[in-house]
């Protein structure tokens, strides 16, 4: 099957919203109300976002420099997208009479409504790449909030695209304090000719590349917290081995051979320890391994005759969340490292049968999200830690294996059957969907965290 | 039986028969002798012997190969677990005990356990399910006398169903236990294998 990035989005263009508001989702004061038990026959669960004010942003066409005059439509469009794909801000046309290069009349945007208006600039840089000088200003109170000259390499440079994803992340932490998730690229599986391949893509959709070939069953890949390598499980050698892949060499080493499984890799947020599963004593517990394999295993949780596994890091590498049957079925649970201290986060009831697995922690704060079922149908949760209060996100489709992405706010997801299934982006905070990858057999997409951050002066 | 006296046994089929991919010997009579016989009764009376001699062992080679080929087949027969389940049903732990008679009377043999699941579950969570199931069929036959290390398990979750379905019908037979002889092969048959 090949692969069908969805290029077919416009920068603007408004994504599909949950329409269904039906119901306020107060679910730390009702935490059986909607998962433990199956609704009755005929009625929808509905999902409530936050309504937000999102502040308008206009991008001024690029104004450029003798030599760069080709570069600014390809860099513009990223730009533009990106900020568009962030949800941080609703983007206005700037209209067929804006000149590039032109004295910015900011109390004209204001009164057109705009909230920020970015200028951005082209140069040509030292040998083929080029440099782009941006400029954030804030409309309404009439000054310049962030401006920073970025150095890009070449447009046929693979580290082009990333680099203006950078600065776009930049301009979205000048106005909003924190970063946009650009920079970034998601790992999935994908089945095809009966055998599980690993790919990797660009969180825009752009660049697919193949990262196994092996004929064979590929699965759960995680970043290393560096971007530079990933962990994943393959049966490649005829039994269920971890391995972890260089990306930049292609080179992989095993990182667990042990008897019966060796499964669902997460990589601690310092890049030292390893955490999966493996079998222990005929059952599957959630173990660490240091990643230069010193020191042997460490088993981490207890069983006694259930499973535990598929851990995912506290953004601090003190905890880690997990799934295990202990209870019968599957659901969510956190502890300590080296703890003994397990605690049940996901809804439970005695008696009623529920089912959650694949939890993500945020590399934010006090999140994890995971899938639950629901009707026999898999939909996403978000559980906050602080509060023990949980979201119902989705809830049409078929959604699961959720994965943050570097800004703690949306979320890549397996949809099997939405709009002909495959792999979908989700934020979390407005419910917009749109699709990363559509079609058949996508799977465990694990979002990694950010590949290239350029670090600006303070934002003024 | 003990190996060696089946080894015998064949052989003398063997030497009887010709060898045991041929016909029996009962329809392809040895050539006449060159010089015309003593006496004529004994010789037919000791013919007479010697084809039922060879039909009998015919037989009895021909009923041995039914119970090879049966035990084969018990010994890869797959065994089919419910919902979320690794427990073993009456029908599957029959099964299990004719294997572990097998496996005892076969001391070389080696067994490769594969758990499988249906495809409701999540990905991740049936490759713990599947190694369950295989667990769950070793420990039964560890149980009764089989050494563990003959016995390795290996868990595909739902990643390789039998049935390429989604309904109930293909599920209930997606979850489930393989066996594959990963060392040795059946030279005895034994008694509880029906």
């Amino acid at each position: 099957m090949a692969i069908r990035p969805c290029r077919d989005i416009r920068p603007g263009e408004k994504m599909r919203q949950i329409r269904n508001t039906l119901l306020v989702m107060a679910l730390g004061l009702f935490p059986t109300l909607l998962f433990a038990q199956n609704p009755p026959e005929g009625v929808r669960l509905g999902l409530r976002y936050q309504p937000e004010y999102l502040p308008k942003l206009v991008v001024l066409p690029f104004a450029a420099q003798t030599g760069a005059e080709a570069m600014t439509q390809p860099v513009s469009g990223i730009v533009r997208r990106d900020l568009d794909y962030g949800d941080r801000f609703e983007l206005l046309d700037a209209g067929v009479g804006a000149v590039p290069g032109a004295t910015v009349n900011l109390s004209l945007w204001k009164e057109r409504g705009a909230d920020w208006v970015l200028e951005g600039e082209l140069t040509p840089g030292d040998a083929s790449g080029s440099r782009l000088r941006l400029v954030l200003h804030d409309a309404v109170y009439g000054r310049v909030r962030g401006e920073y000259t970025f150095a890009l390499p070449a447009q046929g440079d693979p580290g082009f695209r990333l680099a203006v994803h950078a600065a776009s992340d930049e301009v979205t932490r000048w106005a909003t304090g924190t970063p946009g998730p650009a920079s970034s690229r998601i790992a999935f599986v994908l089945q095809a000719r009966g055998a599980k391949e690993m790919y990797v893509i660009d969180y825009d959709g752009e660049n697919v590349q193949r990262l196994t070939n092996d004929g064979s069953i590929v699965l759960s890949p995680a970043w290393a917290p560096d971007g530079r390598q990933i962990a994943y499980m393959s049966y490649a050698s005829g039994v269920p081995y971890l391995y972890e892949m260089d990306l930049a060499s292609g080179r992989t080493r095993v990182i667990s051979d042990r008897d019966g499984l060796n499964a669902t890799p997460d990589y601690s947020p310092d890049g030292s320890l390893i955490a999966f599963a493996t079998s222990v004593a005929g059952n599957t517990e959630v173990a660490t391994i240091r990643r230069d394999r010193s020191g042997g295993v460490q088993r981490q949780t207890t069983g006694r005759g259930s499973d535990s596994l598929s851990p995912s890091f506290s953004p601090d590498g003190r905890r880690f969340a997990f799934e295990s049957n202990r209870l019968g079925e599957p659901h969510i649970y956190v502890m300590s490292v080296g703890g003994n201290d397990a605690r049940l986060v996901s809804d439970y009831a005695y008696g009623v049968r529920s089912y959650n697995t694949s939890p993500d922690w945020a590399p934010t704060g006090e999140k994890i999200a995971y899938h639950t079922r629901i009707n026999d149908i898999h939909q996403i949760v978000v559980v906050d830690l602080a509060d023990g209060s949980r979201r119902l996100l989705t809830n049409e489709w078929w959604n699961e294996d959720p994965s943050w992405g570097p800004d703690g706010r949306h979320l890549v997801m397996s949809s099997r059957d939405r709009d002909g299934g495959g792999l979908f982006i989700l934020d979390t905070v407005s419910g917009r969907i749109r699709p990363l990858l559509r079609g058949v057999g996508y799977g465990l997409p694990a979002w990694s965290p950010a590949l290239l951050r350029t670090q600006s002066p303070a934002v003024r | 039986m003990k190996p060696r006296l089946v080894f015998a046994l064949m052989l003398a089929a063997g030497t009887v028969a010709g060898c045991s991919c041929c016909p029996p010997i009962a329809e392809a009579p040895a050539p006449a002798p060159a010089r015309p016989p003593v006496d004529d009764g004994a010789a037919a009376r000791a013919r007479a012997d010697s084809i039922a001699a060879a039909q009998a062992l015919a037989a009895r080679q021909a009923e041995e190969r039914a119970r090879m080929a049966r035990a084969q087949e018990v010994l890869t027969a797959i065994v089919y677990f419910a919902y979320d389940s690794s427990q073993l049903d009456a029908p599957s732990e029959d099964i299990l005990r004719q294997k572990a008679a097998i496996l005892r009377a076969n001391p070389s043999l080696e067994l490769r356990i594969e758990g499988h699941t249906d495809e409701r579950g999540s990905t991740e969570y049936n490759l713990a399910l599947g190694q369950r199931r295989a667990e769950s069929i070793r420990t039964f036959l560890v149980g009764f006398g089989i050494p563990q290390g003959r016995l390795s398990t290996i868990s595909y979750g739902e990643e390789r169903p039998a049935v390429q379905a989604s309904n109930e019908a293909a599920w209930a037979r997606n979850r489930r236990g393989e066996f594959a002889i990963t060392a040795g092969s059946i030279t005895t048959v034994p008694p509880e294998v029906r």
